[in-house]
């Protein structure tokens, strides 16, 4: 059985201009330890669909058919307190913006311990003692002086890595991560990729892999759907997306990647 | 920090010089003087004898070197005498600065206490019904002058009902009170006036502090928040107020001035004993030194709250360090 599985969603938003339909029949399952890659430009409702299965779209927007299986369970039906009981817990979010996506007067200690404690009953000091343990896995150096610090003073890619300690501190099954590197420069996205996939590889998580950047999504991911205008209109094992593309859009977005010589690639 | 405590209780300096030099102009240019008010329509008082009076005050210097003169005696904290009854300046004000004090106090707590609930929950509720009500009355409240909802207070609850005296802080029996009962007749007697003071500015921060609310909830962290699994009260109560309340703070640097303005009128409605009356009062009879030294008093008092204002910002925010 599958860990996700997505069947037909769509989640329109209700706006004074009318009905913009940003996810629109969206079908895909993730297995237990795979990673798939979302691929699709800005706006074809790739992060839309990461929220959705949350159940975090904003107002006006609003999941309006289809249905989200986790372990073969519903998530649309369940009560909000429910709901919170799986967010954070079995499913995990590291959005894109490290900047903006920490709360700027809490310290970064609180910010994980919270989430510790608000799943498992647990004290303060047992919960302070994972949220350590977690920072150390995310390689933060510093992590007792860091645990006291407030956002403002971490770098994008400390930050960045303060974001994935709280995603993977109660070991989810599946994290959804909505680009993870955009918003940092390059050698720190390869570090964080790197990290990443470690992370994946030694607790045999799945990951829901969110990109506009192919590239990426060669290194890291098994399966690749891709995404534009809030349909799906290609699927397929990694491999077949870039030696045997069906879609026209699919080859579209492959001759638009960036040639880089084979010997200058990262990971 | 302490540098910037120092350098903004510096400036505070200046800003008093300037202020009081407006004020002390604009006070005597409106027409009449002390002498008219007592000997002018008398026509048994020559014209030598006003001259005369007028060389007593200092009155016959132009106006520059006469706040020349005052600011000589201000800096050695010599406020002057009152032309009314020659009393020094600073006593009368030392009687009437408790009573406007507790009023402003009394109202700041009352407005902080209403408006921040009120500004959160029509934001949580953001376009509910009982947001929609809530605008219609805050803004109600924010449109009506001061001066005709005191009336309006005093003739219904005062007049009709009877519930609150109209008018006094402290009556003449009060004395054969205890001090428990005298307590209570105080606050007794507080809630209209107070009423009054927090009207317009309880409506002006419940507005801000509902916007402000708006705008968090929007950001990203309140997201990753939801996402992390945190309860509804956690994300408004922990990460939401802790941001929302940030500009809150200094807004109070904006309630204060408008406070210590409005007792001029409302401690005159309600008879209330302050430093407002006292300033109208003075007014009313061209009582320069009195005038001048309420001014100063109620100056000094809103930079220190501007000041406070800013220090408890970098308290309560991490990201703010005066350097």
């Amino acid at each position: 059985m599958s860990l996700l599985e997505v069947k037909d969603l769509k989640t329109y938003f209700f706006t004074d201009k009318g009905v913009q339909k940003a996810v629109d029949g969206v079908s895909f399952s993730i297995d237990p330890g795979e990673t798939l890659g979302l691929v699709g430009e800005s706006g074809s409702g790739k992060t839309v669909t990461a929220l959705s299965i949350l159940n975090l779209v904003d107002e006006p927007g609003k999941i309006v058919g289809g249905d989200i299986l986790l372990e073969g369970k519903s998530l649309l039906p369940l009560k909000a307190s429910d709901l919170t009981q799986i967010r954070g817990r079995d499913i995990s979010v590291v959005f894109q913006e490290p900047l903006t996506a920490l709360n700027p007067v809490l310290t970064i200690g609180n910010q994980i311990t919270e989430q510790i404690m608000a799943h498992m009953k647990m004290s303060y000091r047992d919960a302070k003692e994972r949220a350590l343990l977690a920072m150390k896995e995310v390689r933060l150096k510093d992590s007792d002086r860091l645990f006291y610090d407030y956002p403002h003073r971490l770098s994008g890619g400390m930050r960045q890595r303060a974001m994935i300690a709280m995603a993977l501190c109660l070991r989810p099954k599946l994290l959804i991560a909505d680009e993870p590197t955009t918003a940092l420069d390059v050698t720190i996205q390869a570090e964080i990729l790197r990290l990443l996939v470690e992370i994946k590889e030694r607790h045999n998580m799945s990951v829901l892999f969110i990109t506009h950047d192919l590239g990426i999504i060669a290194n890291i991911a098994d399966k690749v759907c891709v995404m534009r205008s809030g349909k799906i209109v290609e699927s397929a094992k990694v491999e077949d997306i870039f030696y045997n593309p069906k879609a026209d859009y699919t080859k579209q977005l492959l001759e638009a990647v960036v040639k880089i010589p084979e010997d200058m690639r990262i990971a | 920090m302490l540098n910037f405590i120092i350098r903004r209780t510096l400036l505070i300096v200046p800003m008093l010089i300037g202020i009081s030099l407006i004020t002390f102009v604009i006070a005597h240019l409106a027409p009449g003087d002390p002498t008219s008010i007592r000997y002018g329509l008398n026509p048994e008082v020559s014209q030598s004898a006003r001259a005369k009076l007028k060389e007593m005050y200092g009155l016959d210097k132009p106006i520059i070197v006469q706040f020349g003169l005052w600011l000589k005696r201000i800096a050695m904290l010599d406020f002057g005498n009152s032309f009314i009854d020659d009393r020094p300046v600073i006593h009368k004000i030392a009687e009437r600065l408790p009573a406007t004090l507790l009023l402003n106090i009394a109202a700041l707590f009352v407005i902080y206490i209403l408006a921040i609930p009120i500004g959160i929950s029509s934001a949580v509720k953001a376009n509910s019904k009982y947001d929609r009500v809530m605008t219609i009355i805050l803004f109600a409240g924010y449109a009506t002058p001061s001066f005709w909802f005191a009336l309006l207070l005093i003739w219904f609850f005062g007049f009709n009902l009877g519930w609150f005296p109209i008018s006094g802080m402290r009556p003449w029996y009060v004395e054969y009170f205890t001090f428990f009962e005298s307590i209570k007749d105080l606050l007794w007697r507080l809630v209209l006036p107070v009423a009054t003071t927090s009207l317009l500015s309880l409506a002006n921060l419940s507005r801000y502090m509902r916007s402000s609310m708006l705008e968090v909830l929007r950001q990203d962290y309140i997201r990753t928040a939801r996402a992390k699994g945190l309860s509804e009260y956690l994300v408004v109560y922990k990460h939401a107020l802790k941001n929302a309340l940030l500009p809150i703070v200094t807004i109070a640097s904006m309630i204060l001035p408008a406070l210590l303005s409005g007792s001029f009128i409302i401690e005159t409605i309600f008879g209330w004993p302050g430093m407002g009356r006292l300033g109208y009062e003075s007014i009313m009879n061209y009582d320069y030194p009195t005038t001048m030294g309420v001014v100063i008093i109620a100056t000094f008092l809103t930079l220190l709250g501007l000041l406070i204002a800013d220090i408890t910002y970098a308290i309560v925010d991490p990201r703010i360090r005066y350097e």
